[in-house]
């Protein structure tokens, strides 16, 4: 039985979903202090390098926050984000990484209790399919 | 789609397909239609095929359509750059990686004339048909100019483009009356190839974790030669980010982290045509063509995207349907496809 904690990299957009976590913040919910959180310009700049990079250098889970669809501060940057996520998810399927690792979520800025479920629930899960063992010496 | 049409460029048909490839070539630089043709040239033998760019009219005669594929003349494009003005004389994958490289506006397609040869597989140099050739469901290019059948002593040709129809009639050819369909031999190939896909993507069914034990297995073998990125036909970037000081696959660690195989998929598998160079290039024999195949089809079925068989449909990632702007999900299926 493992007693170490799931941790989770989250690329957040900077209009919607990173505003959506402060939200969270400010209005005191709780959730998991898994989370390390790098704040992205728009869900469109995590290209699936960074979400393969993330877990083999040893995170256990990766989250993207963007905006809803149509709500995009670039416009459209969230609908590449989504189609690159489909992307990593058939990359790792075939590759036996269970793509339940990567998870995507429209999360807006006035959507702080969906932040905070959704790292509860992220975590939750991750600390049910235990540790990835992706991680590599050197990456 | 028009029938084929037999066509032949000599008499006696000593000639394999009658010479109507090499006349086609032979107007397409008498006509200064383009400025040179990438094709395959005989070297020692018939096995030994080479990479050629043909500017001289005189030289066409060396054009070996031979069923060997030791590179992509896609890749071999690339130096040429995006004002290139040339000719293909290739195998259908080839053609196709070729559209797709148009597609990322690596070379402008409405000067290019592509010349599919309807392909039955090709073969490594011991003679054995090749890996990706055994699963490969396109005998034929449809974003082609000319497709072409090779016979003895005739070629069928079936014209796609205008373009293609113009240069057919440049070409003056003499039309046989034959009726046989090139096309069904192809078709059955195809379907055969299709049934064979099953037993090679059987591994899909395993159990994630012992697919994940061969996945890592295999990639244990790669001594990071760049031999696959190098052969790509669809790899086309100028600053590779797997490059040791781009800080994301560490340089000087044999193996590379897998970072180095998971990037290339991300990058490629979307337009991945199933050629097979990267496979047969690799020296540790990592079934590599094989993983980018099941990638790819799985793509296909989430954004009904099809790699090189059309000028028009932007590749899957650098676009979206107008649908998805009202769809929640963020796991995307077939019904919002391309």
């Amino acid at each position: 039985m493992s007693t170490r904690e799931p941790e989770i990299i989250a690329f957040l957009c900077n209009w919607c979903s990173y505003a959506g976590a402060d939200l969270a913040g400010s209005l005191r919910f709780s959730y998991p202090p898994n989370v390390w959180i790098i704040r992205v310009p728009c869900s469109g700049r995590v290209e699936p390098v960074f979400i393969f990079k993330a877990l083999l250098l040893g995170a256990d889970g990766v989250l993207v926050g963007g905006c809803h669809p149509g709500d995009c501060h670039y416009g459209t940057g969230n609908m590449y984000a989504r189609r690159r996520y489909n992307l990593v998810r058939q990359v790792l399927e075939v590759a036996g990484i269970p793509p339940e690792r990567v998870r995507f979520e429209f999360i807006s800025a006035s959507e702080g209790r969906k932040f905070a479920d959704v790292v509860t629930e992220f975590t939750e899960q991750l600390r049910n399919m235990g540790p990835s063992g992706l991680k590599v010496k050197a990456s | 789609m028009t029938k084929p049409v037999f066509y032949t460029a000599e008499q006696g048909g000593k000639v394999v397909g009658g010479g109507v490839i090499q006349a086609l070539a032979r107007t397409l630089l008498e006509e200064k239609l383009i400025d040179g043709i990438f094709a395959f040239v005989e070297g020692f033998d018939e096995r030994d095929l080479r990479p050629a760019f043909i500017t001289n009219p005189g030289d066409v005669a060396s054009i070996s359509l031979a069923p060997y594929m030791p590179f992509s003349l896609a890749r071999i494009a690339h130096d040429y750059g995006p004002s290139a003005r040339f000719g293909l004389i290739s195998r259908p994958c080839d053609i196709r990686a070729c559209t797709e490289l148009g597609k990322r506006n690596m070379f402008d397609l409405s000067t290019l004339y592509m010349i599919a040869i309807g392909c039955e597989g090709t073969r490594d140099a011991e003679g054995q048909l090749r890996d990706s050739c055994t699963r490969c469901e396109y005998r034929t290019a449809a974003s082609a100019d000319l497709n072409c059948f090779v016979g003895k002593g005739k070629t069928a040709i079936q014209a796609l483009t205008e373009k293609g129809a113009k240069l057919l009639a440049l070409a003056k050819l003499t039309e046989l009356a034959v009726s046989d369909d090139p096309l069904a031999r192809l078709e059955g190939l195809e379907a055969e190839a299709a049934a064979r896909q099953a037993d090679a993507f059987a591994f899909l069914n395993d159990p994630p974790e012992e697919r994940f034990l061969v996945w890592s297995g295999q990639h244990a073998k790669c001594f990071k030669c760049y031999g696959c990125r190098d052969v790509c036909p669809i790899c086309y970037c100028r600053d590779c980010s797997l490059k040791a000081d781009r800080g994301l696959v560490a340089g000087g660690v044999v193996p590379p982290s897998p970072l180095f195989h998971l990037a290339r998929m991300a990058h490629m598998a979307d337009s991945c045509v199933n050629c097979g160079q990267c496979q047969d290039a690799c020296p540790a024999d990592i079934p590599i063509a094989r993983y980018f195949q099941a990638v790819q089809k799985r793509l296909q079925g989430i954004f009904g995207y099809v790699p090189g068989v059309d000028t028009v449909v932007r590749p899957p990632l650098t676009q979206f349907g107008e649908a998805e702007m009202q769809f929640e999900d963020t796991i995307l299926g077939a019904e919002v496809g391309s």
